[in-house]
């Protein structure tokens, strides 16, 4: 047990040492983060919820108003470029036209999106040749059951590979329907509030007028969109997400320069280790502890600058400092998991080009499907699904949850849960490899 | 030689790499306070043999008793019985000597600081080099390191994979000299070598030909060795 705590607190010293050597690569990395970041935003601001912003902005502000009489949009948005989405009615009533009204009079969705009123066979069928992006169903009664409270559901189809066009439609319709439920909380509190002085009776007369209240208030409201920013980052700002992409990214490309770190020990020493009672997991352990201290101390002071730049009020105005405080301690498992990958990475094989190309090609794999990139949101489902087998997803969601502060254990849990696996498959790698380089596997 | 003096007894050792038979029946032995030099070939089997002993490696047959204890069925005993100095310096590059030093003599019971002031350690010269980072030490100097390292459980034999190669003059007469001090003192010594030199302070000399080990006049040099050995 000494020897083990002994060569732990050695290799710690020898990262410790390695340092300075690895500052500049860390500064380089953490440039190319916020360059990732950067561009991730502007590819945004281009592509998605800022252009619609963006449009909307300009639409209130007049400046389109040249291009509305022409028929154009403010960001040249043409008619072919438009993002086709389908509505199938079936409900029958007469608020139907009311909706429809309503839709028709957002200039911001009609700027960028061309509505298309289909029956539901013709629907599906354009769905199939990739000629909308969307179709929404409203089933008979749902109108009436918005207001009675019996929520008939709107139902959304996408097609299979629905792309970022079927993510901003989504990321409205999800707006639009937390609006209506916020409208319809309202209707129940007077509800409840009638019951609570006694005027049960009056409800049933104070219904109608109250729907028709609500059927004003939130039907006529054609200026939802300008005040309901829509992101495709979901609950994370988009700087707030490129700051946990950021952070993903750094540690997993800061692999890289462990590697010369995590160069295996002479197979004589790992041998005498082995008889003086330091086995090969307590070996391998020794090496991430030394890359998990690296992993914090850097960490640290990424977070201390981090906290200098806010303090100076250069920027991360939307971060507070407890934020950065639980970031830290999300580096913690997320650390460890990075550790004992890299390490899992040295002992799959001795050639360093070998290993830094699998760490390389590793990130940027991880990143990519992960969203460290683009947002999930706008890429195929497919991808959402392989991410849940990579370490990096589970580290971005842990980060993500300092923002959402939905902190969760289960993170925390499949980070660690992933960093011992590696550990331990490092472990097995070290004792193969030395049996193997020493002839204990003899076959005659 | 009575059996109350012997230190060392190898029996039998047999090694495969794979199809090919390295030692097939590889045997020698040695009193307490001698020297015992193996020569022969490169890949003949001599390095194989000694991290056998040294519990790097595992025979496929053969026993070997060290000091009364069975180090193929004791191998925890064998690795504090014997000090084994591998042809590759088993030091951890990025650290310093000291350090180096400090991984091995945290659980020993011999006093660091001690040695280095007046023991083993300041004969080999290591506490004139302890802040160097071995990467930075010459190959002499690592032999030394190695040998100091080796040290650490009090061995009562000493094994080297040849501790001479590619050393000045200067290197291979202090280590000469350690070795006999340290014969002096009552310890064991197996050197696998290829010099002639340091076959001069063994007792015993064993030739390894075709996977056994056959032991040869100690006076033999030059031709008459290589004889032989091939």
């Amino acid at each position: 047990m000494k020897r083990f705590l002994m060569l732990q607190w050695l290799e710690m010293k020898k990262y410790w040492k390695a340092l300075p050597a690895l500052i500049p690569a860390a500064v380089i990395l953490v440039l190319v983060a916020c360059g990732v970041g950067l561009t991730g935003q502007k590819v945004l601001k281009t592509m998605t919820a800022d252009n619609v912003k963006n449009l909307v902005e300009d639409i209130s502000s007049g400046q389109n108003a040249k291009s509305a009489e022409t028929g154009e949009t403010g960001t040249n948005i043409s008619d072919s470029e438009k993002i086709q989405f389908g509505i199938a009615v079936q409900d029958k009533s007469k608020a139907v036209k009311l909706v429809k009204k309503m839709l028709g009079e957002i200039k911001s969705l009609s700027a960028i999106m061309d509505v298309r009123y289909i029956s539901e066979e013709e629907g599906r069928e354009l769905l199939k040749e990739n000629k909308l992006v969307a179709l929404m169903i409203v089933r008979e009664k749902t109108i009436s059951g918005v207001m009675n409270g019996n929520n008939v559901p709107v139902e959304i189809v996408f097609p299979e590979d629905s792309g970022y066009e079927a993510a901003i439609f989504k990321e409205y319709a999800d707006a639009a329907a937390g609006m209506l439920s916020a409208s319809q909380a309202a209707i129940y509190s007077i509800y409840d509030f009638y019951d609570e002085y006694g005027r049960s009776t009056k409800i049933e007369k104070a219904l109608d007028r109250m729907n028709m209240f609500y059927i004003a208030a939130v039907l006529g409201r054609e200026d939802y969109f300008e005040k309901q920013e829509v992101v495709a980052t979901g609950e994370l700002s988009v700087v707030q997400y490129y700051i946990c992409g950021g952070i993903v990214l750094f540690l997993m490309f800061f692999a890289i320069v462990l590697v010369p770190l995590m160069r295996r020990n002479s197979r004589d020493i790992a041998a005498r280790l082995k008889l003086a009672d330091v086995g090969y997991l307590g070996q391998v352990t020794a090496s991430v502890t030394g890359a998990f201290f690296l992993y914090l101390v850097v960490g640290g002071m990424v977070a201390a600058l981090a906290a200098a730049v806010k303090k100076s009020d250069f920027a991360l105005k939307g971060i507070t400092y407890e934020q950065m405080g639980t970031a830290f301690l999300m580096l913690i498992p997320a650390a460890f998991l990075m550790a004992a990958f890299t390490l899992f990475v040295c002992r799959l094989t001795d050639h360093v080009f070998a290993q830094v190309m699998i760490l390389f090609f590793a990130g940027l794999l991880q990143g990519f499907v992960s969203g460290c990139f683009v947002p999930k949101l706008l890429l195929p489902k497919i991808f959402d699904r392989i991410a849940e087998y990579f370490p990096a997803y589970y580290m971005i969601e842990g980060f993500s949850c300092v923002f959402t502060e939905r902190m969760t254990e289960d993170h925390v849990i499949v980070m660690l849960g992933f960093g011992t696996v590696f550990l331990i498959i490092a472990a097995v790698l070290e004792r193969f490899s030395n049996a193997t380089h020493l002839g204990r596997r003899v076959s005659s | 030689m009575e059996e109350k003096e012997l230190s060392v007894k190898v029996e039998g050792i047999v090694k495969h790499y794979g199809l090919r038979k390295v030692l097939k029946g590889a045997s020698f032995e040695a009193g307490q306070g001698q020297c015992v030099g193996i020569v022969g070939l490169n890949g003949s089997g001599k390095s194989t043999l000694l991290s056998i002993l040294a519990g790097v490696q595992k025979a496929d047959r053969g026993t070997a008793v060290f000091q009364g204890v069975d180090i193929f069925r004791n191998r925890k005993a064998a690795g504090k019985l014997i000090g084994y100095v591998p042809q590759e310096n088993p030091l951890i590059p990025d650290l310093t000597v000291k350090d180096n030093l400090k991984l091995w003599y945290c659980d020993s019971p011999l006093d660091m600081k001690q040695q280095l002031k007046e023991g083993f350690l300041h004969m080999l010269g290591i506490d004139k080099m302890l802040r160097i980072p071995v990467k930075k030490l010459s190959g002499g100097m690592k032999k030394r390191v190695s040998i100091g390292i080796s040290m650490w459980a009090d061995p009562k034999v000493l094994m080297l994979d040849e501790p001479s190669a590619a050393l000045d003059l200067v290197a291979k007469k202090d280590i000469r000299d350690y070795l006999q001090a340290y014969r002096n003192q009552g310890g064991t010594v197996i050197i696998a070598t290829h010099d002639e030199d340091e076959l001069n302070i063994c007792d015993k000399i064993y030739v390894v030909k075709d996977g056994t080990l056959q032991e040869t006049d100690r006076t033999l040099r030059g031709d008459r060795l290589l004889e032989e050995i091939i």
